[in-house]
This record gives structure tokens, sequence and C-alpha cells, in this order.
């Protein structure tokens, strides 16, 4: 099928949603040509404004002698430009005092706060909110977001149930701006009842965020039989996102019926989220210069491969350029299934992910499918425990449900042959309680690696 | 009754937050900006300086009460940062605390004391900042461990903050106070979304029609055992 006929196709396939199916027809679905010279042309004539918004690209970029008007074209920014990470931020942010790390101070005429990033990996990082006018999430925060509620049936006078991990900043600006009504519940599993309830009643028509927690607490309710909650939960899109879905919560969504579509940042830049096709995480190219490159070089990965996400606002929000998400994640540039031109990326993990093991690098991905097989950790709560020093064997700590009858050392010992068949190294396991590795972080993102 | 309650030609509602007990709070755009007057003022009145860093707490169904305090922080020249009043964020509240120069902390609940108690010593955060609005129950002995606390109450859906002359005001072109043996009792202008409704609470105290010298009337005068 052309791309043409594929416009066309998807394009009939949603008149059925009100008001059609893309926000911004125009930007979504011009072809790869016209998006790659918008793109570019953006980022070549954001580049200034961004490093005069930028202590911390003012200040790497001095290390190399490199200047706004040294970049006139994309060869110069491939080539010239350095690339910032984590650890740049860490270093500009000691080195100089600021707790925004060269992103932008608060308060100023222009920037009236900040919200921080989950932490899960590293201190949390300070991302400044920039327009007093608009109360709102960055720009090109808001803009992919609302795409993806568009995309996902939102419309003027829906309501659309707010289940955030946690209260960082105003992410519910994000339906209202789209003329749809947030409601608000703590993502706490306590509050499902509540949720069901106001769901029977008013069917929101999306729910941001969902967790495997939440998944499983609401398979538990008593009111998952109810023919009405069951129609809501088959008709409603559900957006998660902080970790992939193990394989328990992903067959519980389908034995309910549930359709889900998965959420991730865009280094901190910007969001990505599934479309109806379900075939990959929508990126904003338009907001924000996406790469796709190794990630221990600058060369571009092929489409389809797994390399490391770098991003470079385009937009007037968080002023990062060439930042290293630290990130691994497939990348399509085709037009999708919808329409849609914008990349496409699909999750892998982190660069920094997985231990060495006896010369084995071990990834938190295999540790849980193993964990999950056992009944009793079939959760997937676990945490792999590093030394720091080339390790001998994999030190694991596993959350056992509370409820079990088998002693801790059958379980360990059925834990230990699952892993030792997947993994191919020796393996020491710690089983605790869940909630003592639930207290560690919100419940979509306990960390997956630690130190010990 | 629920006449906000439709997809197409809905009410312009702002969104729909919780109380604790459950009971839906619906919240139009016209509320938030009557709200945000009041929270300014309120914030003014409390002496938080212009250009004051300003961490609020809450949760999430508690947004609809609280934003108002953040949008009056951005729409003056003031930065607000944003963090649950929960245990398990509490590590959140000590990051801004230790990141940032805080001045004020809007929202400190029981759990977050519990939260920075598992991190440490609680009160040496709080004491960082220059002034905290903590619920009732907290402010005797956040003050005995030397931080600067006044009272933050939620009443219903309403909220009241302490100015810096130590009167406890709630906005009173919103809410109507009224004295109960059993407790306050708090009733929304009729202009708001949540009307109409009387919304019973458990806080003892009376409503004091004297001026206030922060120029604000709405003063709480609250029991002890409040």
């Amino acid at each position: 099928m052309t791309a043409t006929a594929q416009v066309t196709a998807a394009s009939s396939a949603a008149t059925r949603l009100r008001g059609g199916r893309y926000l911004d027809p125009v930007l979504e679905t011009m072809t790869r040509e016209e998006l790659d010279h918008l793109r570019v042309d953006r980022l070549l004539t954001s580049l200034p404004e961004t490093y005069r918004r930028s202590p911390l690209v003012r200040w790497s970029w001095g290390k190399t002698g490199v200047r706004p008007e040294d970049i006139k074209t994309l060869a110069d920014f491939q080539s010239s430009v350095p690339f910032i990470n984590k650890d740049t931020l860490r270093e500009y942010r000691d080195e100089h005092g600021d707790a925004f790390s060269g992103l932008g101070h608060a308060p100023t005429t222009h920037v009236w706060g900040a919200q921080s990033t989950s932490g899960t990996t590293s201190d949390p990082t300070l991302l400044p909110f920039f327009d007093r006018s608009r109360a709102e999430t960055p720009g090109s925060y808001t803009e992919s977001f609302c795409r993806a509620y568009w995309e996902l049936g939102v419309r003027p006078g829906d309501f659309v149930a707010m289940t955030l991990f946690t209260f960082r900043g105003p992410v519910w600006a994000n339906p209202q701006r789209l003329g749809a009504t947030p409601v608000f519940f703590n993502h706490g599993t306590d509050e499902l009842r509540r949720l069901v309830e106001f769901a029977r009643r008013n069917k929101p028509s999306c729910l941001f965020l969902l967790s495997q927690a939440m998944i499983f607490e609401l398979a538990e309710l008593p009111e998952i039989d109810d023919p009405e909650v069951r129609e809501w939960l088959a008709g409603t899109p559900f957006i998660y996102g902080g970790e992939p879905l193990g394989n328990r919560a992903a067959a519980i969504a389908r034995d309910l019926g549930m359709k889900l579509y998965q959420h991730t940042a865009v280094g901190d830049v910007a969001v990505a989220t599934e479309c109806l096709e379900q075939d990959g995480c929508h990126a904003p190219e338009d907001q924000v210069y996406v790469e796709h490159l190794a990630p221990d070089s600058a060369t571009a990965v092929a489409a389809g491969e797994s390399g490391e996400l770098v991003v470079t606002s385009i937009s007037d929000g968080i002023p990062l350029v060439r930042y290293r998400s630290d990130d691994l994640v497939r990348v399509a540039w085709d037009r999708c299934g919808c329409g849609r031109t914008h990349a496409r990326i699909w999750p892998v993990g982190r660069v920094t992910d997985g231990v060495l093991v006896r010369d084995v690098r071990v990834m938190p991905a295999d540790v849980w499918r193993c964990v999950e097989s056992v009944p009793e950790s079939r959760s997937g709560i676990f945490q792999i425990v590093t030394t720091g020093h080339p390790m001998g064997r994999l030190r694991l700590r596993v959350g056992i449900e509370n409820l079990s009858r088998r002693s801790e050392s059958e379980i360990s010992a059925d834990l230990a042959r699952a892993l030792e068949s997947v993994v191919g190294v020796p393996v020491d396991i710690e089983v605790v309680g869940e909630e003592s590795l639930l207290r560690l972080g919100p419940p979509h993102k306990i960390p997956r690696i630690v130190k010990a | 009754m629920h006449t906000w309650m439709t997809s197409t030609g809905a009410a312009g509602l702002w969104g729909v937050g919780f109380l604790p007990d459950g009971h839906e709070i619906p919240v139009s755009y016209h509320d938030i900006e009557q709200d945000t007057l009041a929270a300014g003022a309120a914030l003014d009145a409390l002496g938080v300086p212009a250009d004051a860093n300003v961490l609020l707490l809450s949760t999430l169904p508690g947004v609809a009460t609280v934003w108002p305090f953040a949008a009056a922080a951005a729409r003056g020249s003031r930065a607000v940062y944003f963090a649950d009043a929960t245990t398990f964020d509490a590590n959140r509240t000590e990051m801004f605390t230790r990141r940032l120069d805080i001045d004020a902390i809007l929202g400190v609940t029981q759990a977050v004391v519990d939260g920075l108690a598992e991190l440490g010593d609680p009160y040496a955060v709080l004491a960082r900042a220059r002034v905290v609005a903590a619920e009732p129950a907290l402010v005797p002995t956040l003050q005995a461990h030397g931080v600067k606390a006044v009272t933050w109450l939620t009443l219903g859906p309403a909220l009241a903050l302490e100015c810096a002359h130590g009167s406890l005001h709630v906005d009173p072109l919103q809410w109507e106070v009224t004295p109960h043996p059993h407790g306050l009792s708090v009733t929304p202008a009729p202009t708001r979304a949540t009307a109409p409704a009387t919304f019973e609470t458990s806080v003892l105290g009376v409503p004091d029609p004297s001026s206030c010298p922060c120029g604000r009337g709405g003063r709480l005068t609250l029991e002890a055992s409040a």
C-alpha cells in the first residue's frame, strides 16, 4: 500500500471519531521529506535561542569552543555539537551550585517553578516550567499529550481519569487543553473502587496512568464482574508507563478486554504514546529533534535496531541539546498505519541497565520473566543488587506475596532454578515481603538495580 | 445532583477531585479563578515574599483544592514546586528543601512527617523553610521543634490558611462557615460547581466577624482540640 493510500485508509477508519482522527492533520501526517525539512529547519533556527536560554548548553559548548553561529547545517550540528547526559547535568549542578543544572533558574519573569524527574536511576533533575502566562507543562509535553489523547478518542466534554503516580506538576492541563475534564484519583490501589464507581456512572473516555499494580488489583475487585464495569474496561483506552508490563499483567488485562497503550518519555523533553494501531509510541518530531545513535558513539543506528535515544528540544520547552537520554529504543521513521509520519519508538531498556556476572550481561527483563514464573513472586517485584565490582554470582532481592504456604527456602530454590536455566549464572536470592520493596518507589517504578 | 455529567455540552469543569471520605468535588474554571485570587491574597497575608520559592504538597484528589495556590504563585512572581503529601514521596520534599531555598511549604500532613522521619529528622528538614503551613494537629509539635509552623486547614472542599497575624482565614466570598456542636459546616457560594451542598466537618470552632490586621475577612477561631 502506498503512503497516500495508507493515510486514506487510516482516515476512513477513523471517521467514527468526532472531529476526525488527527488533532493537527497537517503536522501529524506530512510526508517524511516535509517533516525532515521542518525539523531540521526548526533545529537550526532554535539553537541560538536555546543557547541563550540555557547556561548548561553555553557551558557545555564552551568546553569545545563551538558557538551557535558555527552551526549552519545539519552536518555542522552532527559533527560539532557536544552531547549532554545526566552526568553533565550533575557536574554542572555541583560545579555551579545550581539546583536547576543550568536549564533555567526560578523564579524569574518566565520561569514559574519546576517539576522533578522520578529519580529512579539518579538524583532527580529539576525541569523548569517556562511560561507564566500558561501555567501548564512545557509546550512539547502538552502538544504531544494532546495529540495522543485525541488519537485515543478524548474529545471536549469528556472525562479523563487521572491516576498519576505522583503529584509533580500540572499534567492534567493536557486534557484540559482539549476541553476535557480531568478526574483525580490517587494511584494507590485502595482508590480503585472509587475509580470503578465513577467510571460506571460517568464513563471517562481515557485513563492516564495505569501500572501493573493497578491491573493486579483491578482483577481482584468484586465489581470486576459487573457488566457495566467490564464494558467500560473493554471500551476505554488505558495509557500505561513507567515500566514495561510483565507477562502476568498483560495476560490479566487481555482477559479483562482492556486495551493498553504504552507511554514513554522522550528524553525529558517530550512524551510519546502509542496510537490506536499499537505499533510504537509516536514522538512529536516538530517539537523534539530525535537522533537514534549507538550508545558509545555518534553513529546513527539503523531503523529497527536498538540504539540510544538522543534528543534536542526544538520548541520552547526544556532547553536540552543532544541530550543522551540513557534510554535504549528501537525507532521506525516510516509512516504508521494510523497515517502519522512522526517517528515511532519502542522502549527496550536503559543503556546502563544490566549487570555483568561472570562476563554475562544480565538484563532486568530476563530476570523479570523468571521471577514471574514462580507463583509466590508472580507480581515481578525484584531488585538486582550490585557491588560495583565484577560479580561471580547474581544477587537478587525478590518480593513474595504474604499468603504463601511454602517456606522461603522452597521459593528461593524454585527461583534459583528458573533463573540459572535462563541467565546461566549462579544466583543468590534474598526473599522479602513485596511491601518492603514497593515502599522504595512509586508503584510503577521501583529501582530495579541497586547497590549493596 | 450531577448536572455536570454529560459529554457534549458538559459544564466547563476544570476538574473533579475527591475529599478523603470519597465525596466528589467538581470545580469549575470560574471556581479556580476565584480561588486563585483568594490564594494570592492568603500568600501575601502570610508574608510569603513576591520572589519566593513555594513547595506545595497534596494528594492528587486534593489537587482541585490546592491548585489555586500554584496558579497564584505562577501568575505573580513566585516559583512553585510539587510533591505528594504521602509517606513514600517525602523524599521529594526533602530533596526540594535541600536543593532550593524554599520560603514556604504548604500542606504538610502527618503522612509527610512520618515519611520524613523514616529518612531522618523531619523537623530539621521542615525547619529549612521560612514558614510551614501544616494541618492543625501538627502545628504545636512543629513549633516546639523550632519550625515556624502555621495552620493549614481543610474544611471539606475549602481551605483555610493562617495569616502573619495569627488568624485563620477562609475566603468568605466562596464559603459560608457555620458553627455546630459537632463541628463547622461549610456551604459553597451558589456560583460554585459543588453547590448546592453543605459539608459537615468535625472541626470545632467559630467564625470570627472581627476585622484582622491583614485586611481580610473570613476569620475562624478553632477550639483547642481541633
